[in-house]
């Protein structure tokens, strides 16, 4: 698709980020937990379908295809010498090897085979849950041990960690900085990213929906706003933590897994700090920060007007007489962003939508309700 | 007699300041017992101690004949131990209602799965919601249910600190970090009184920190008196209000 500005990587790119967006916003607008390292959440799913994905989708395709395992090893033996199958299914042999692999014999096999398709997408998206399950709790066990500032600065440095050094130096793992080819499903992997990325983002908005309105939405704000207060009336705060670092995490890595399916190839590097982590950030606190529906609005109003920002460049840059090509000229987008981000902090320092109660019940008709019981125990007693 | 708390030789330091130096408190059971003391003298740390938010350095807590030491604050709640705070901690960012209505525990619906499926946990809500606005009304504050702690003026937050310790299913022991500081003292007298009925009514035992000694005295059974991180004097609340030495720490000596 492609209508004025809204091509397909378009709006791939902003449903993920609505997932993206919903997901920090469950943790830091809901429940207080400053998560800076966010993209290495998102990289999880990346990493599932890239070098986890590669490697199961290779076992499946040597045990079902041994024949044609064995002739894809002759042909990619003669680009990388001495190679084995179980070396060449990552880009630890060679980028090139690792395209052949993938575009060549495991894509055109698993298209064609529907059954077995839909095998490794589940058990794709079962890794994914996984990774995500797993990185969560090694995110949680700091979460329930250090306060605000120490633990934002604690999330950051992991998941840089994670991504700038183990993920983008080590080569056996996700094909560090050369990259690599993502398993991608269907003989239209654009549309199923599209498709994918929409359904999830519809889902994760629900989800949160639900459990904002939810006895829940309330204990997760009431953590957030006093978590002594909160224990001294029998929450276990940390308990109440972890299952929110473990839901989130969950939506960011499926969030990453839908986005990677239209950026093939990719390193690690791809979800680095300020893309993933900051402009997520930037969206929540624009639209609300514990509020949904502004984590929404925040995102689509951050991307519509970064994506038409850079449509219009050239013209905007001949409008302020910037030459089209010159640095100023690529960098207005960014200086528009943080312009927006100023004046939103300024005027609207709630965001577009601010945080409301939790709808658990309705409330006007309880307290309807109550005062006229009132009313009435109020009558017999002066009687 | 019958004690539902008791504390042996508790002791609490800040560097050097000995908060609470060896401290024996026994609070008998279906009473209403006062913790007086000037400023300083250990009255609100020993609620933090006996309610978990500080660890002691020295001693034991026993609850219900349990000893409750090590156990994290959300433990000691649901054993039945219900505090107020003082310098009122309340949910700045949570209605009026939801900051009561929080206040009771067990809602099936506090969970990241439970929480979706409204059948489950609407009754329990209600319930609680319906709760939480009769004790508003009580605390006459009703009309703010939909504003914002921030809204409010600080006799108000006292009110809906108050609100709030009453909120809880099934409480045993309510400890009151000087309910009435900063309310009006017709209120101040129905608060105390509220407090009689429900000793009366639920056989619900109090503990409460108090400096308004005028009004305290009368509803209380039972009194205790703290200077310098010590218990100086023990007793009915006439006597130890008497007691020189309770007169000589109020007067500064």
């Amino acid at each position: 698709m492609e209508w004025w500005i809204f091509s397909d990587a378009f709006l791939i790119t902003l449903f993920s980020f609505i997932t993206v967006s919903i997901s920090l916003n469950l943790e830091a607008g809901y429940t207080g937990i400053p998560n800076f390292g966010k993209h290495l959440f998102v990289f999880v799913g990346a990493f599932a379908a890239q070098g986890v994905g590669v490697r199961i989708a290779a076992l499946i395709y040597e045990k079902l295809q041994p024949q044609a395992a064995q002739e894809a090893l002759a042909q990619l033996r003669s680009m990388v010498p001495g190679a084995t199958w179980s070396s060449l299914v990552h880009a630890a042999a060679d980028v090139d090897a690792n395209r052949i692999v993938v575009n060549n014999y495991l894509r055109p096999f698993f298209v064609s085979h529907v059954a077995a398709e839909a095998l490794l997408l589940v058990t794709l998206l079962l890794v994914t849950v996984g990774l995500a399950l797993f990185f969560g709790l090694i995110a949680s066990y700091a979460a329930l041990r250090l306060r605000e500032e120490y633990l934002a600065i604690l999330l950051l440095s992991f998941a840089e960690l994670m991504v700038l050094v183990v993920f983008y130096q080590s080569q056996s793992l996700n094909g560090g900085n050369q990259g690599l080819w993502a398993i991608t499903f269907t003989k239209d992997p654009v549309r199923f990213a599209l498709v994918g990325s929409g359904v999830l983002a519809v889902i994760a908005y629900f989800y949160a929906d639900r459990l904002a309105n939810s006895p829940m939405g309330r204990a997760m704000r009431a953590v957030r706003d006093d978590e002594v207060a909160a224990e001294v009336f029998g929450r276990d705060i940390a308990s109440i933590r972890l299952k929110v670092i473990l839901i989130s995490s969950v939506l960011a890595g499926l969030a990453g897994f839908f986005f990677i399916q239209n950026a093939a190839l990719s390193t690690s590097l791809t979800f680095n700090r300020v893309i993933w982590t900051f402009l997520p950030w930037a969206m929540i606190i624009l639209g609300g920060m514990a509020n949904n529906l502004g984590a929404v609005v925040g995102t689509v109003v951050f991307l519509l007007a970064k994506r038409l920002f850079e449509y219009y460049q050239v013209q905007i840059a001949h409008l302020f007489h910037l030459g089209s090509a010159s640095i100023a000229a690529t960098l207005l987008p960014n200086i528009f962003i943080g312009v927006v981000m100023i004046l939103t902090l300024y005027f609207l320092p709630q965001g577009i939508l601010p945080e409301g109660p939790s709808r658990t019940v309705n409330f006007e008709e309880i307290l309807a309700e109550t005062s006229s019981e009132a009313g009435e125990a109020g009558g017999e007693e002066s009687k | 007699m019958d004690y539902i708390l008791e504390t042996r030789g508790l002791v609490k330091k800040f560097g050097e300041l000995r908060a609470l130096d060896g401290v024996d408190i026994r609070v008998p059971r279906g009473m209403v017992t006062l913790l007086i003391g000037p400023n300083g003298s250990g009255k609100t740390t020993f609620i933090n101690v006996v309610t978990g938010v500080y660890r002691p350095d020295a001693g034991r807590i026993y609850f219900e004949g349990e000893d409750i030491t090590e156990l994290p604050p959300h433990e000691r709640f649901r054993r039945g131990l219900v505090r107020s705070f003082q310098v009122p901690r309340l949910f700045t960012g949570l209605t009026v209602t939801e900051n009561t209505a929080f206040a009771r525990y067990g809602n099936p619906g506090e969970g990241v799965v439970s929480g979706l499926f409204r059948r489950l946990w609407e009754g329990f809500e209600r319930e609680t919601v319906k709760k939480a606005f009769r004790l508003l009304d009580f605390t006459k504050l009703k009309h703010l249910w939909n504003h914002r702690p921030g809204e409010l003026s600080g006799g108000q937050m006292k009110l809906l600190e108050i609100a709030r310790s009453m909120m809880p299913d099934n409480p045993r022991l309510i400890l009151m970090d000087e309910p009435t500081s900063g309310v009006f003292p017709a209120l101040a007298h129905e608060i105390f009184r509220y407090i009689r009925r429900l000793r009366e009514e639920y056989g619900l035992t109090f503990l409460i920190v108090e400096h308004r000694l005028d009004i305290a005295v009368e509803y209380a059974d039972y009194a205790y008196a703290m200077a310098w991180g010590k218990v100086v004097a023990e007793g009915k609340p006439h006597e130890v209000l008497e007691h020189p030495k309770v007169i000589e720490s109020y007067l500064g000596g």
